[in-house]
Order: C-alpha cells, then structure tokens, then sequence
C-alpha cells in the first residue's frame, strides 16, 4: 500500500537526482581542474534534506554546514548560481565569496552553511528566539554532523534551546566519519541518547530511506510545538571528507554495508508506484543535462573580483 | 545632569527598549541580580519579556544575538567580564562579523555585545584583562571604548542603532565615575575620534581609562597637551589623530591594553604611514597576567609617573 502519493514520491526522486548529480558534475569539474576551492560532498545522505526540506515552507529557517549542497538545493537555493557560486563567480548566491562551504539563499529561507564545526548550533538559537519573539508558527532547522556533537557549542544550544522552548529541530547527520574520525571511537554513548539527557524529544532514524526520515520528521514537527526536537539520522558518506581526502580510513568495501538511498527509492518507485525503469532514466538524463548546461554557462561567467569598496563589502551600511 | 557611567548606561538601555521595539537585552544575571555590575538593574520589571537572563553559555548567547539579529531583532548582549569574550570568540569572529560579507550584503547583523573591562579591582588574571587589541584585529566587527559616562550613553545609543556587530569595552573601574549625561537619547558617533583637551605642544593619544589619568597628568606639568580620544578603536579615525600630532610635534599613545602586538603599536604605524615624523612613545600595559596583588596591578597598567617621565624624555631630547 502507498502510505505517500506518486507526486511526493516522485518529487522526491527529482531531489535526491538532482543533488546526486550537481555533486557530480562538481567532482567532474573538480578532477578537470575547474575548481580553485575545496568542497564536500553529500553522497549518500540525499535522503535526510530531500525528506526534510519537503515538509518544509519557504518561511520555515534552516542553517547547514561544510557539506550544504544537498540542503541548500533541497530548501529551494537554485543551482545555476550555486555551480557559479562554487566556481568562485560574480553570480555565484554569494557573489563568489563564500564558495562551497557557505552557500546561502534567504529568499527560500536557507540562512547557510557553514565552515565551523558546531559553529551553526548557537545561531540556529538566535533565528529560533526571534522566531518566539515574533510568535511566528515557523521553525528552525539546524542541519549538522556526527563530529560536531563533540563540540561545546552542541551542549550549550541544546541546554539553551530547552530551556528555553526554541522552535529548532536538530538534525544530526551521523555519516559515521568527521572528516578521517570514526564516529564509534569518537563519541561516547549516543548523540540522541545525549539529547534526551536536555530533556528534548529524540529521534533516530535511517536516514538512507527517504519513507522513513519524512515520516520522522512529521513527527518532529509535531514535538516542537512543545520545544526543541533533535533527530538523528543514521546515514553513510559515500565519498571523502572533501576533494583532498584519500580515504586511507576506511577499507574500500566499507560502502557495501550501506544502502544508496537513491538506488533504494528508485526500487521502490518501479516496484511499487507502478513507474517504469525507462521513465526513471528519462528522468536522470534531463536532470544531467539540464545542470550540465547550468554548469558549463556558470563556468563561463566573469570571475569574482575583489569589492572596489572594501568597507561596504565588509560593513553593513 | 551628572550621573555615573552606570547611571548613564542603564538609562540609555531603559530609553532603547522604550522607543525601539526590536531591541532587547540578554547576558548572564542580567535580570534581577542587575548584570555583574548593576548596569542592567531594574529593567527586567519593566521589561520582563525583553531582559534575558541566561546560562553561563557565552558561545550560545552570543549565538542568540547573532541568530535574532539576522532576523531584524536588535540584541543588546552583556558578558559579564571582557575576558570571557576568549568563549565565545568563534561566534563573534567566524559567525557574526563574517556573515555581511560571506552573504555578499544579503545579511546583515545589528548586535551589540557590552562587555566589562580591564584591571583595577583586583579581580586577578582571568577578570581583568584588556582585550581590545584582540578585536580590533577583526574585519566585521566595530569596536569602541568609551572613556567616560557620556560617551558611554551616546555610544551605546550609536551601536545599536549600527547595522553592524559593535563590541563595546567598558573600562570597569570607570563605572563609577560621573559626567554630565543628558536625559534624552542621543549618539556620539562611532568611527569618530575626540579632541578631549586642546593643546601645541605635545598629543596624547588615550584610550578607556586612560584617558582621565591623561587628564590629571595635563593638569600638573607646565606644556600645553592636547589629548585625543579615539573612542572607537576599529575602525579608528586615523585622520584627527594624525591631524593633532602634525599640529604638536610629540605624541605619547596610552593604553591600558599591552603594547605588544597592539592598537598603540597600530596607531604608531599609522601615524609613521601618514608622514608624522616627529617624535613617539608608547606606555600599555605589561606584558604580563593581571596580578591579585594590589601594588603589582596597580603598576601594570601606564601610571602617572611613568607618564610624566615619558612626557619629560619626549621634551628633553628635542
């Protein structure tokens, strides 16, 4: 029985090829020397913002990290101006400046990643608080990883976030890897475990099965109407921390224990949606070709310069 | 009206959240304990819903301020002693002062962080320190240190009304100390210096505390100084310093903060860059932990002997 319509499920598909392959077509143009800057891929994990972001209202505030492609183009951020972005261009989201690790777009309410680990948790608080201030029905999602539960930044926000009865829901991507660290020797006990002990509505989760994270994530958005909501979502980076890593961590068949969540959903869309595998393939080709075009324009572009007034760049007037 | 730096501060925070909407304030004990230092007190009663108190959490506070004021609030932020801004420091200098350019203007983040300052009450290393020249290192960030009650007000007043993340040092030993403070709100303006006491022959160029004991100095010698308040130290009116000091011909820079690696070394630099070529000395602060003992911290920071020799050697190798 399909508890999710066809569109939805579809949609989804959409999102997760989508962020698949602009990643891609990023590490394409990585290895053709394209890329002046470092980035870091959300292979694997497509589910967690696809699922997410789909339940989510342009009003409705997120905050990512160092690997913010999947959320920024899951919450609405087009791709055009993220691939210039990225290729360091005037029309880049952020006019080039911030690059890959700092990919923002208030207008769909994705306030960015961010390039400290922990460093989004205290200022998810501040768009939660103004959020109470102004009694908005609006939330707060605050993406981050595994590694940054180690942070102090994690405790004091979520202690904060209690107390206070803040509109944020914690989404914790346990990848299982900060950057070369296994998260298993890394952390002690478990990051929900954890924040249960702040008194919080916790949640765990297979984050490589899109069904799953979206019906979690009803529920979140049910739990914060009472206070602050952490979810961790148990997922698997498929490719290195960031374009220098070389993975001498991890033993190359590691990748096999998981699932892929695209392959996953795309299984499930021929088995049980009635969709053919020649419809899903149609779908991926337009997908490639029409962020292949977005990129090779975005390549294109005038290169970012350095501001002619520096002071207006740096200070708001 | 005379009031006290307190007296002043707490009446243009009252006189902010009665005219401005968005604006409130947060910090450790600033509710009904009155802030460390009473400057907060009594506006929680008036003000329940916009006077925070909250953990001891400098990192996640500063973090609410910078979140709420990306979204229009203005958060007037206390930590308690200036030394527990090394807590927080990723937030003000990863977080907050980089968002307006990492954003590429999309955002901007109108905060102020009011943090005490400095030594003279024997609060030992860890209370009493000058971090000024730390954060004026910071693109993003505005940073300033008024010298007294007045500029006190009208600074405060001025920051949060900026656009931008503004620190404000205030030197903890001056609290107490009065000026004439008008009741009504008004600003004395950021990135502007001030030319405290007119002089020929020689600039002293103080900064916070310094300022008053440059001011007792310039009473007992027989030279005419001028003394020059930058009040804002980033970003620094370079241009009326260098004005004063092509005017005397001399200069002492004066600081609480330490010399080395800091805003007198910068100020010097500066001032060489725009073609002063008279003569310069530096008095800060010994580089050295603050210590408990009070004739050991008393004799940390510039005092008036030490300034009155510099004046002498500044005279006598013309």
């Amino acid at each position: 029985m399909q508890k999710i319509n066809k569109r939805r499920a579809l949609s989804w598909y959409e999102t997760m090829i989508r962020i698949r392959q602009f990643e891609n077509i990023i590490d394409d143009k990585n290895r053709a020397g394209h890329l002046y800057g470092t980035t870091h891929l959300y292979n694997g994990q497509e589910a967690i913002a696809t699922a997410i972001c789909d339940l989510l209202v342009p009003s409705d505030l997120i905050l990512s990290t160092h690997r913010n492609h999947g959320h920024a183009i899951a919450k609405g951020t087009k791709t055009y101006p993220m691939f210039a972005e990225i290729f360091g261009k005037q029309t880049g989201t952020n006019g080039g400046h911030g690059g890959s690790m700092h990919i923002s777009d208030i207008t769909v309410g994705n306030f960015g990643g961010n390039g400290i680990v922990g460093g989004n948790y205290p200022v998810a608080l501040g768009l939660g608080q103004a959020l109470k201030m102004d009694h908005s029905d609006n939330i707060v999602v605050c993406f981050s990883g595994d590694g940054s539960t180690n942070e102090g930044t994690f405790h004091e926000s979520l202690n904060l976030a209690s107390i206070w009865g803040l509109p944020i829901i914690f989404v914790v991507e346990n990848n299982q890897y900060a950057m070369s660290s296994d998260a298993s020797v890394m952390i002690a006990g478990s990051i929900s475990e954890r924040a249960k002990n702040y008194n919080m509505a916790t949640f765990k989760v297979d984050g490589q099965d899109v069904f799953a994270v979206h019906e979690t994530f009803l529920q979140a958005q049910d739990a914060v109407k009472q206070g602050p909501v952490l979810i961790e979502a148990v997922t698997y980076r498929f490719k290195g921390h960031s374009r220098s890593d070389i993975e001498q961590y991890r033993t190359p068949d590691e990748f096999f224990n998981w699932e892929d969540p695209i392959k996953k959903l795309r299984e499930t869309l021929i088995a049980d949606y009635d969709i053919s595998a020649e419809e899903i393939a149609l779908i991926d080709e337009k997908t490639y070709q029409k962020l292949a075009s977005e990129a090779d324009q975005a390549l294109s572009d005038e290169d970012t310069i350095s501001p002619v007034d520096i002071w207006k760049a740096v200070y708001s007037e | 009206m005379n009031k006290t730096y307190l007296q002043a501060l707490n009446e243009g925070l009252r006189q902010l959240l009665t005219t401005m909407p968005e604006a409130y304030i947060l910090g450790e004990d600033v509710g009904t304990y009155g802030g460390g230092f009473g400057v907060t007190k009594g506006l929680v009663a008036d003000f329940p819903d916009r006077v925070l108190d909250t953990p001891i959490s400098e990192a996640a506070i500063t973090g609410v301020a910078t979140g709420s004021a990306l979204l229009g609030k203005r958060p007037i932020l206390e930590i308690q002693f200036s030394d527990f801004l090394t807590v927080a420091i990723d937030q003000i200098v990863n977080e907050a002062a980089k968002i307006h350019f990492l954003s590429n203007g999309q955002q901007s983040v109108p905060m102020v962080i009011r943090a005490a300052s400095g030594s003279g009450t024997g609060a030992s290393a860890q209370h009493s320190q000058s971090f000024e020249n730390w954060f004026s290192h910071v693109p993003g960030l505005i940073v300033a240190m008024p010298a007294n009650a007045y500029d006190a007000k009208g600074i405060l007043v001025s920051a949060v009304r900026n656009n931008n993340p503004v620190l404000i040092f205030e030197p903890k030993s001056l609290y107490k100390t009065s000026a004439h403070v008008p009741d009504e709100l008004y600003e004395v303006p950021l990135g502007q210096a001030k030319t405290v006491v007119s002089g020929d022959d020689l600039t002293i160029i103080a900064i916070g505390r310094m300022v008053e004991v440059a001011k007792k100095v310039a009473e007992q010698v027989s030279i005419s100084i001028e003394i020059v308040d930058p009040i804002t130290i980033s970003p620094l009116d370079i241009g009326t310093l260098v004005s004063s000091a092509k005017k005397t011909g001399r200069v002492l820079i004066l600081t609480e903060a330490t010399k080395q690696s800091g805003i007198s070394s910068e100020i010097l630099a500066q001032l060489i860059e725009a073609g002063f070529s008279g003569k310069i000395k530096r008095l800060g602060g010994k580089f050295m932990p603050i210590s408990a003992a009070k004739f050991v911290e008393l004799g940390q920071v510039p005092t008036e002997i030490e300034i009155l020799e510099t004046i002498d050697t500044l005279l006598r190798d013309d």
